[in-house]
């Protein structure tokens, strides 16, 4: 790529009969080069080269005719372009920050985009590869889940030969692995035959090959090697899994990088988590996730049509709700989001919005610079007239003029790539991303420098159209005025950028607001002062929970504690086919919630009774018995649900109480009918309420006495309200990164401002000299001087409201609880708007206003 | 004389081709070059060198066959001319005139 760019630059240049011995010469380097330090570096040394051999004594005929008169030029150009910079140094500066700002905020954006849409795509054939997806359709909706039935695994293949092969794997889970008496508390997932040949990784230790074939074999990435085996190799060595008894290291791959979906520390056959869950083997069920690969010339959309009833014909009766499909691996990060059972969107609208602003902030910046250099192109007026006069050509002109602003969008460049490197450390951090930018990384420092060339071009395009033109005549005679045109167009310009810096004004109080509420929101439950502890070890026997419970509860600090199979961050979901009730008509609308656990779940989380009761712990009955939400006592649609015989998952008993409905998972979605049963057995999750007082001693004393249970087990614990902010990262990392960048465009448009406000009261400096002299005073002048700069921002205002709203309320779609977009945003949104309008205005306004019209008026 | 003014650079690679004789090329040049003198040697410096040095008559080429290394095309082969024999010769005798007649004297560093 770059040695055939060289090439043609060295053919452009050089004396056609040297040309081939030394592209010749130059081809043996890069042979040379190519074996001993890779193709990439000997094309780059080639492009160098090709660069630097532009000697006087090999130059092509013609160029050498002009050569003399062109460096003339050229250096007179550059000479002239700097001169004009150091004397407008104030406007140069204030250029090359908007531009530096400009240039460096979009290309981390760009970067940002770029590593969102890089995930996934590690693997070599990604073009290949499909996850399985599960539709299920209800009579109120359809849904996509990622969860499908388990027989799939070994069915699904034979069945269809398009498929090259198939894999199951299930969602992570945290295991603990015993090695030389030290545990490990690590996540990773069963998965498999065909995983690994599906998933690309590279293996250090062992093969791919048979690899999750063997029951009792384990495989694992190469940082939890390290942490287990330390230098030595692991292959062939047995670790304890989980108390599962002793597993054979498969084999060791390197880690699964971070810009993938799917993650593992570590991976089991799949086999050992099925014999543990014999429910997922019911085709009515789903459990499992899957992965396929599809043979080259086959069709996923025509593959999809065909196995569209493949759930169902599995199915006795040949019916289903469910049916499964497949989507683009590649895809499947950035257009996650399911409406009604049809692609939707997902993380590509936050991809094409940073596009959008990146693109919108370089504009911003690219105005600035036109409008300075019209602006102020009075004071060249005299510079081209003259150079007309000796014979210049407007071609040379125009060329004059883009010369000057390519020069200031490379330095700026320069700069920008110097900004990039300082912040990127903690936008990474900010927003959970690996980026990074060097200028020695070729491919990063080529778009930097095509980016900021591509600036200096669309910023000197106008400007050097206009400046070029001035007729000669008018000019030196003195009678040229900048014409009603251009500062038109140039108010025009200003009220754009005002519309767009309002726009992700408005934009940004939207999306804070929105998470304000949702962080605020009250959702039927108290998730303050929540810990959660994993139901692991010794502590899944029924009879060591009660004592484990009887001595945690000793300690003041903590004043209940409950068992349960989710909690409300994540709960379970099923078909509600096994809730039934006397007079039960068809299935629910919708899906169907489901809480396993003991007495204590509803007082734990504050929950509100509004009818019946809670389980009594003292009535053995309650355990046939439910509650069940409002939504549940809704869709039985009963005069009064309380009382009524319900038989729930094989056990025939009443509904005793009603719950205030609370949301769970992600207010993104509206919450759903929901059944709590008394089945403390099937729990995975410990909730702890706490006092609030104390946490480091009353944390220190639970480590202690968890650990007393289950010594080998790493002590971790999760507080529910963090748990509940995560469920909205992506959300946040949104908020995080439209505050910056809306900050940024407004900073770039207010320096704009604040260069043509100085240019204006330059300009009527006499006028306002006039008008003091004639007794106005300064508060008038002040006004007087702002007025036409506030109406520019209420027009951009004005612009902006409908778009902005528009724009976020299609965002705000996505939520099932929301924020209404009202009046205050807005009122809110002029007002910064305006406020920092005046502020930058005001500076040049006040300086003019207050100065001494001797001074100003001494020629007249 | 200035028909035979010669840079230092300039001379280097005149001899260069004389050893060379008969593989003189841009390759092979700036490898014995690099090799004998220990320095870097960029592409640009030494064509722009060899191209004045034809214009000036010291060096004459032609094109002679091509490798597979080079993508089909000729090498150009160097020879010294002539002229540029003489121009060597005028640059050693001027040398060594120089150098005999330092006095003896300047060149005695005993510490006295």
């Amino acid at each position: 790529m770059l040695k055939k760019l060289g090439e043609r630059i060295f053919k452009f240049y050089c004396h056609p009969d040297y040309q081939e011995d030394i592209l010749g010469d130059m081809e043996e380097y890069y042979e040379q080069n190519c074996t001993e330090k890779g193709r990439r570096r000997a094309g780059f040394k080639f492009f160098i080269d090709s660069l630097l051999l532009f000697r006087l004594s090999l130059l092509k005929e013609k160029l050498s005719y002009h050569k003399i008169i062109y460096a003339a030029m050229v250096q007179n150009i550059i000479k002239t372009a700097f001169r004009v910079f150091w004397r407008e140094r104030g406007y140069s500066l204030m250029n090359i920050l908007g531009l530096t700002v400009g240039i460096a905020a979009s290309m981390l954006l760009f970067l940002y985009i770029q590593s969102e849409k890089s995930v996934n795509q590690f693997h070599e054939d990604i073009d290949q590869l499909y996850q399985v997806m599960l539709r299920q359709t209800y009579p109120g909706g359809v849904e996509v889940f990622e969860d499908n039935p388990g027989p799939l695994v070994t069915t699904f293949k034979d069945d269809m030969p398009e498929l090259e092969s198939m894999a199951a794997f299930t969602w992570p889970e945290a295991l603990l692995f015993l090695h030389d008496d030290v545990g490990y508390k690590e996540t990773g997932r069963f998965a498999s035959e065909d995983f690994l040949h599906i998933f690309d990784v590279t293996f250090i230790e062992g093969q791919k090959s048979n690899s999750l074939s063997s029951p009792s074999e384990v495989f694992l990435s190469k940082s939890l090697k390290e942490k287990i085996f330390g230098a030595d190799k692991a292959l062939g060595q047995t670790v304890e899994v989980n108390g599962w008894g002793q597993f054979q290291v498969g084999g060791v791959f390197e880690d699964v990088p971070n810009n993938s979906t799917i993650k593992f520390d570590f991976l089991l056959p799949y086999e050992r988590w099925s014999s543990l869950n014999p429910w997922v083997e019911d085709w009515g069920n789903s459990g499992i996730l899957g992965i396929a690969k599809l043979s080259k010339d086959t069709d996923y959309q025509t593959f999809n049509n065909k196995i569209e009833n493949y759930v169902a014909s599995k199915m006795p009766d040949g019916e289903s709700i469910n049916s499964i499909f497949l989507q683009p691996f590649k895809d499947r990060y950035l257009y996650n989001r399911f409406e009604n059972g049809k692609q939707a969107g997902g993380r590509i609208t936050y991809v094409n919005m940073f596009m959008a602003v990146s693109f919108f902030i370089l504009l911003i910046a690219v105005i600035n610079f036109m409008n300075l250099a019209t602006a102020r192109s009075a004071k060249r007026a005299k510079e081209v007239g003259v150079k007309k006069v000796v014979g210049s050509t407007r071609l040379q002109l125009q060329f004059q003029f883009m010369m000057e602003s390519l020069i200031l969008a490379l330095v700026s460049t320069i700069l920008a790539g110097v900004l990039i490197m300082m912040v990127i450390d903690p936008l990474n951090s900010l927003v959970g991303k690996e980026m990074s930018f060097s200028w020695l990384d070729i491919d990063k420092s080529i778009s930097l420098l095509g980016l900021g060339a591509g600036v200096g071009i669309l910023a000197g395009i106008y400007p050097s159209f206009v400046l070029s033109d001035f007729k000669v005549l008018s000019v030196l005679k003195g009678s040229f005025k900048n014409t009603k045109w251009s500062s038109n167009l140039r108010k025009g310009l200003v009220v754009f950028q005002f519309a767009i810096s309002t726009c992700l004004i408005i934009s940004t109080l939207i999306i804070r607001s929105q998470m304000d509420y949702i962080m605020s929101m009250n959702l039927g439950y108290e998730k303050e002062h929540l810990l959660l502890l994993p139901v692991e070890g010794e502590i899944t026997d029924l009879s060591t929970r009660e004592q484990l419970k009887n001595s945690i509860l000793s300690n003041p600090s903590f004043t209940s504690l409950t068992f349960s199979s989710g909690t409300p961050i994540s709960i379970e979901s099923s078909t509600s086919a096994g809730f039934s009730w006397e007079g039960k008509v068809g299935e629910f609308d919708n899906d169907f919630n489901i809480v396993r656990t003991d007495t204590e779940f509803i007082d734990t989380y504050g929950m509100e009774i509004i009818e019946g009761r809670n389980f009594d712990i003292n009535l053995a009955t309650d355990t046939m018995n439910v509650i069940i939400n409002e939504q549940t006592a809704k869709v039985m649609n009963l005069e009064d649900p309380l009382n009524v015989p319900i038989r729930f998952w094989g056990r025939n008993g009443r509904v005793v109480g009603i719950v205030k409905d609370f949301h769970y998972n992600s207010v993104h979605e509206e919450i759903q009918p929901m059944v709590i049963s008394w089945r403390p057995r099937y729990s995975t999750r410990i909730t702890l309420k706490m006092a609030g007082q104390n946490i480091p001693e009353s944390l220190e004393f639970l480590e202690n006495v968890i650990t007393d249970l289950n010594p080998n087990y790493p002590f971790q614990y999760s507080f529910v309200n963090d748990s509940y902010e995560r469920l909205y990262k992506s959300e946040s990392t949104i908020g995080i990164l439209t505050n910056y960048f809306s900050g940024i465009a407004i900073f770039i448009s207010l320096l704009g401002l604040f260069g043509l406000s100085s240019y204006a009261a330059e300009q009527r400096i006499k006028e306002i000299g006039v008008r003091k002299v004639l007794g106005a005073n300064s508060g008038n002048l002040i006004i007087l001087m702002s007025k036409g700069f506030l109406l520019l921002a209420g027009l951009g205002f004005l612009v902006a409201v409908p778009i902005g709203y528009s724009f976020m309320n299609n965002w705000l779609e996505s939520f099932e609880y929301k924020i209404q977009i009202g009046a205050p945003i807005f009122l809110v949104a002029a007002g910064i708007s305006l406020f920092i309008t005046v502020l930058t205005v005001s500076y040049h306004s006040m300086k003019a206003a207050y100065s001494n019209p001797v001074k100003n008026l001494r020629y007249e | 004389m200035k028909k035979y003014q010669l840079g230092e650079f300039e001379e280097y690679v005149l001899l260069t081709v004389g050893v060379l004789h008969g593989d003189a090329y841009g390759v092979t040049i700036r490898e014995e070059i690099q090799k004998r003198l220990e320095r870097k040697v960029s592409i640009g410096a030494l064509q722009s060198a060899l191209r004045r040095m034809e214009d000036k008559g010291f060096l004459k080429s032609e094109l002679g066959e091509t490798t597979k290394a080079r993508g089909g095309k000729r090498k150009r082969y160097f020879k010294i001319t002539a002229l540029g024999k003489q121009a060597l010769d005028f640059n050693m005798e001027t040398r060594m005139k120089l150098w005999k007649e330092i006095p003896d004297v300047a060149l005695q560093f005993s510490t006295c």
